[in-house]
């Protein structure tokens, strides 16, 4: 008997287009428009990259020049931009094509154009190297024969935090765009609960009537409609993983064992949402429709979707909230697995989106079964 | 003969409105039996009582001997449905409609295929298997939908207004159909506005009005609870009412009616009730056309009952 369910519900979920639609092509195509808008924000205003500058001399310093040389060397934190005068320098200023000029005379001065990052760190070097300076300066002078020790001292770099590598995930913060788009999509999966559903409610179809009349438990129709529904769109979201992935380079980790895990729970909440809306009485299917929408919108914008920020101002003022949106649930699971680099808040989130699954679920058996219905 | 449907004293209200008002039914094995009445009368409201879809405020419904309940799996297994408006998938072909309809009663393959088969042939559906819905007729429609009713060779099977907007070709072939199924031994309950569908099809009708059971058997019995025997209508131009007036005078008549030059009598018993008519007319030389006669109709019969026409 499930044989036989299971392979007209599979016919059923692809034929029906705005399914289709809503399920597969619209997150893939939401993930091209976003990748096109904001592909390489986080390369290009985040993520650390070597400063240009120039530097022009007016007289010579050989210890600022050996500086600047190590800092272009080691980890490339300059990137030193040949300019044969001042005016050619501020050219390039002018132009965008340095962020600033140290112009080396009796003192060191910085020139920049604009207030940034980049501006910053420059004046944070140019700043340390002065203090360093000052500091063996006023030692050769006053204390010669502490010289060595001061020397030793500078050159050990203290730092009272420590660096700890906790995954080889992305930090960019536009990964967790893609992650609500797999959270949106999960949930509109929905759609074809409610189809799924509808189409048992005697009272809401005349396809319910007959398949009411069948000789069958609820029990069947209800899994193996969320089974063939759960199957089909984890293959529309292991699909769109896969785009997102190898055609528009969104860098999501290692961990894809469990990230398909994800994927899979989020179809399965998204289709047992969809199924309990769907098996609620004395609604037409467009209403049952507009209901999810709504639904699945507002969780999705609250986890993330529209702005970034929103699932951290609720994690802070009402965090039982992210613990039972489900669309929350699955943006986390994903930054989890990007993050850090054990599983407890994976699991957590796992095991969160399997009791609501559930829960759902054993509702709408409840709200199904043996119904007889007050009017048809 | 055993009793297939037992239905006591049913009572369903959907809020002030009283749709099933101490209703009472016995249909038995092999009939055809007629639910018959104006739109709003309780007809389909009745089906989806016995089927188990509907909860009921009072009464009981026995169903093969048993109380029908919605978890009654093995009495649905012998019942067939064929609902009012057309309940296929729109994105299933006519094949794998019926398959997928048959498959949730017979679980043998072979044998479901050959069920399949024969529902297709039985209505008719062989050039069409492959066709989504959308693409086939409203008359095809409604023989797709018989077939997914029926295909699993139900015992007992409810047609509720089947041939509602279906043209008269797929109407008669529809009609013929469930005469076929009963001849293979189905009880059929058919209910219908239709009334010569009715009066064609039934053995037995229950007529209903306002939720209540207000007549019930055979063509012949109906007939026999109301007082008009005989309808006369002659096509005659340009009488007076002066002699409409006679005419009602006749022993006997019920009713006389004249519109657009034909003249309708009714009549209450009595004998050689057309030759008087016509002999009245003769000598007040009055020329006359067409002449019929027949016995009254189940038209009649509701009329006479309910004081209502039935397609109002």
């Amino acid at each position: 008997m499930f044989g036989h369910y299971f392979k007209y519900s599979f016919k059923a979920i692809f034929r029906v287009k705005e399914v289709l639609f809503w399920t597969l092509v619209f997150p893939i195509a939401l993930a091209t428009f976003m990748h096109m808008a904001f592909g390489n924000i986080y390369e290009r205003t985040e993520k650390a990259h070597a400063i240009p500058v120039s530097i022009i001399h007016l007289s010579e310093n050989n210890a600022f020049d050996s500086t600047v040389q190590a800092l272009s060397e080691e980890d490339a934190m300059l990137n030193i931009i040949e300019a044969d005068n001042m005016d050619k320098a501020e050219k390039l200023l002018r132009e965008g094509e340095i962020k600033g000029i140290f112009v080396v005379d009796k003192n060191i001065n910085l020139t920049v154009n604009e207030n940034g990052m980049d501006e910053t760190i420059l004046d944070m070097i140019l700043t340390s190297y002065e203090q360093y300076s000052t500091v063996i300066q006023s030692t050769m002078k006053n204390n010669p024969q502490n010289i060595e020790n001061v020397i030793k001292s500078l050159m050990t770099d203290k730092s009272y935090l420590t660096k700890e590598k906790t995954s080889d995930g992305s930090f960019d913060n536009l990964v967790t765009y893609f992650y609500a788009i797999f959270a949106m999509s999960c949930l509109f999966a929905g759609f074809s609960g409610v189809d799924r559903a509808s189409k048992m409610q005697a009272d809401t179809t005349s396809l319910g009537i007959r398949r009411n009349m069948a000789p069958n438990s609820k029990i069947y129709l209800i899994i193996s409609d969320f089974f063939t529904s759960l199957i089909v769109q984890f293959v529309f979201e292991v699909i769109a993983f896969l785009y997102m992935k190898f055609v528009l380079g969104v860098d999501f980790g290692t961990k894809y064992a469990a990230m398909m895990l994800v994927l899979l729970m989020g179809s399965g909440i998204g289709i047992s949402m969809g199924m309990i809306v769907g098996c609620v009485k004395n609604k037409t299917t467009d209403t049952k429709i507009g209901i999810t929408c709504a639904i699945s919108m507002c969780l999705s914008i609250m986890a993330d979707l529209v702005a970034n920020g929103v699932r951290n101002a609720i994690e802070h003022y009402i965090p039982i909230i992210n613990r039972i949106n489900p669309a929350a649930l699955i943006v986390d699971s994903f930054y989890a697995l990007n993050v850090y680099d054990n599983y407890d808040r994976f699991f957590r989130n796992m095991t969160l989106l399997g009791i609501i699954i559930f829960l759902l679920l054993f509702c709408s058996f409840l709200l199904v079964r043996r119904t007889r219905y007050a009017s048809v | 003969m055993s009793v297939v449907v037992n239905v006591e004293n049913l009572v369903k209200r959907y809020k002030e409105l009283v749709a099933l008002d101490h209703f009472n039914l016995t249909i038995n094995e092999g009939e055809i039996f007629g639910l018959l009445g104006p739109n709003g009368s309780g007809k389909t409201t009745t089906i989806n009582c016995i089927l188990s879809l509907l909860q009921y405020d009072k009464g009981t419904i026995k169903v093969f001997g048993e109380e029908m309940k919605p978890n009654s799996y093995h009495i649905k297994n012998k019942i067939g449905v064929v609902m009012q408006n057309v309940a296929v998938f729109d994105t299933f072909t006519v094949y794998e409609n019926i398959d997928y309809f048959c498959g949730l009663y017979i679980k043998d393959k072979t044998y479901r295929k050959q069920c399949v088969d024969e529902a297709i042939e039985f209505t008719g559906l062989n050039e069409y298997v492959k066709f989504v819905p959308k693409k086939l007729s409203g008359g095809l429609l409604r023989r797709l939908n018989i077939a997914c009713g029926i295909a699993h060779k139900p015992k007992l099977i409810f047609f509720d207004e089947p041939t509602v907007a279906v043209d008269p070709q797929s109407r008669n072939r529809i009609l013929e159909g469930i005469e076929q199924l009963n001849r293979d031994g189905a009880t059929i309950i058919y209910t219908s506005h239709y009334m010569e569908e009715v009066e064609q099809l039934c053995s037995r009708i229950a007529i209903m009005d306002r939720g209540k059971n207000v007549a019930i058997g055979t063509k012949e019995e109906l007939k026999k609870m109301i007082r008009n025997t005989e309808n006369i209508t002659i096509e005659v131009v340009g009488i007076e009412s002066i002699d409409i007036d006679k005419i009602r005078q006749f022993s006997h008549v019920m009713n006389v009616l004249y519109e657009k030059n034909m003249l309708k009598v009714s009549y209450e018993g009595g004998k050689h009730n057309l030759v008087r008519v016509l002999d009245y007319l003769q000598s007040r030389q009055l020329s006359f056309g067409r002449v019929y006669t027949e016995m009254p109709t189940l038209n009649d019969v509701f009329l006479e009952i309910t004081g209502t026409a039935l397609r109002d």
